[in-house]
């Protein structure tokens, strides 16, 4: 596992990070992102889509689920599963389980531990845990299973 | 002439619901499944995800609604469906459903976009003047709409992050107030008197707004504040908090939307949503337009929530304007309502 570590001192420069990493991908990649809330897991997935060629907004699935943006080639689905803290198993069935590993697809899924055993149990992820330092500052660290 | 009797189903998200809308008016049924008994055990909290739930949802609201007294199934003109956007499994199990129908019924398919429904719920309690704009204000939906006739949509602002009844949640959270949050912070903010602090205003373009920076600004002044032995905020901080949150949001929103009214020289702004409950905006609203021509409509509760009875309404001028959907019609969970 390769872990690379940054600060990043903005959400452009966290975007920035989420941009370098999508160079890297074949498609098919699933990452998690892991931190508190205001740490800039949504700005990350904002960067990723927008290296993805996503046209428009980015914004909050926490409500939804599930949002689905289209890319130049690939599709982003951005999964929330903050909503589903405490909910039985077998309600946490977002279906997923066809739609990560798809080399069309790339899946972003924030709060993952509230997911469904499927999304705890999946490899290999590239996991982001992001933290704050201070108003401005972010610790991010990626962990990448594919190396 | 023949009656249009249009069945309509919505599935998108955490609903199967079911409505039947006789010649575009009357609504002869409007059914929402949402499992009572599991609520209950649930207390009222957590969303029906699974698509298999919708997939056994379907045929009890399907066979409540045909059971109707003095209907004739047979006189069904048209099937309508949620097309998107929406969970990608449950948009399935609802077009799926419709598809069923529309082939062994023998009449014409549509397929409609879940926030066109939102929008067209308010025309229960009022018919459409155009041009219009729309605010739907949701846990899912902070959206700006203008439509110059009816059933076009250009999206005019969007929230950039959160929505404004999601972000409203997660500081109720943080504040140790149960849920459903936003309606909690509400509830305790209504008080004459309550003292307000100033907060910062996020820069956003055009008609575009922003929640995320300002919850996670309110988070971190809320972890700072005194606890008592208990670990709990004094009550008349959190309703300062409680307040000031209210007042911040929705007044973001309300000048936009009023903006926006303006610049476009709208004859009536409807507000549609979750968050059009909050009774600081339904206070406050008409003071915002009281200067202008320009009427404006808060519908009640029920035309805010999922229904199938907001999909028919949409359905029934899509039919109008020849909009029908072949049977082949896919689901689009990332369709795009400018593209109606």
């Amino acid at each position: 596992m390769k872990i690379t570590e940054y600060v990043s001192n903005s959400p452009e420069e966290t975007k920035k990070i989420a941009s370098e990493l999508v160079s890297t991908f074949h498609g098919g990649e699933v990452i998690k992102a892991i931190g508190d809330m205001g740490c800039g897991k949504t700005a990350f997935c904002q960067g990723i889509g927008k290296a993805l060629g996503v046209k428009g907004i980015i914004n909050s699935p926490t409500f939804n689920l599930i949002k689905v943006y289209q890319g130049e080639k690939i599709t982003l689905y951005h999964v929330d599963c903050y909503r589903l803290e405490g909910v039985d198993e077998e309600r946490k069935d977002l279906a997923l389980d066809e739609v990560m590993g798809d080399k069309k697809i790339i899946t972003y899924i924030e709060w993952p531990n509230y997911g469904s055993e499927d999304i705890i149990n999946y490899h290999p992820v590239i996991t982001i845990k992001l933290s704050y330092l201070d108003d401005e500052q972010r610790k991010i660290v990626i962990e990448d299973e594919r190396f | 002439m023949k009656d249009e009797i249009i069945l309509a189903i919505e599935s998108s998200c955490d609903e199967t619901a079911i409505a039947i809308l006789k010649n575009g008016k009357e609504l002869l049924v409007n059914s929402v499944n949402t499992q009572i008994e599991d609520h209950k055990r649930f207390g009222g909290v957590y969303p029906e995800l699974a698509s298999r739930l919708h997939l056994q949802n379907i045929t009890k609201v399907l066979a409540y609604a045909l059971s109707l007294k003095d209907f004739d199934y047979k006189t069904i003109t048209h099937v309508a469906v949620t097309g998107g956007p929406g969970l990608p499994g449950a948009l399935q199990i609802g077009a799926m459903a419709a598809k069923t129908l529309a082939t062994y019924l023998n009449v014409p398919l549509i397929s409609v976009h879940h926030l066109a429904g939102h929008i067209y719920a308010n025309e229960y309690v009022t018919e459409f003047k155009y041009p219009l704009l729309a605010l739907i204000a949701s846990g899912g939906n902070s959206e700006i709409v203008y439509l110059p006739s009816p059933m076009k949509f250009e999206i005019i602002g969007e929230t950039e992050d959160d929505a404004i009844g999601e972000a409203f949640d997660k500081v109720a959270r943080e504040l140790g107030l149960p849920y459903p949050g936003g309606v909690n912070l509400d509830k305790i903010s209504k008080e004459e008197g309550i003292k307000t602090f100033p907060l910062p205003k996020p820069k956003v373009s055009g008609y575009n707004l922003s929640y995320s920076g300002l919850k996670s600004h309110l988070i971190r002044m809320i972890q700072k504040e005194k606890r008592d032995e208990e670990g709990k905020i004094p009550l008349e901080v959190v309703k300062s908090y409680a307040r000031s949150t209210e007042e911040h949001f929705v007044n973001q929103m309300l000048d936009k939307l009023h903006q926006a009214a303006v610049d476009y020289h709208v004859r009536q702004v409807v507000v549609g949503g979750g968050v059009s409950a909050n009774s600081y905006l339904r206070s406050h609203v008409n003071d915002v337009f009281k200067n202008d021509d320009i009427e404006v409509m808060l519908p009640p509760l029920w035309c805010t929530t999922d229904n199938a009875a907001m999909i028919a309404k949409a359905a029934h001028h899509m039919i109008e304007l020849g909009h029908l959907a072949p049977l082949s019609m896919t689901t689009m969970p990332n369709r795009n309502l400018e593209d109606e």
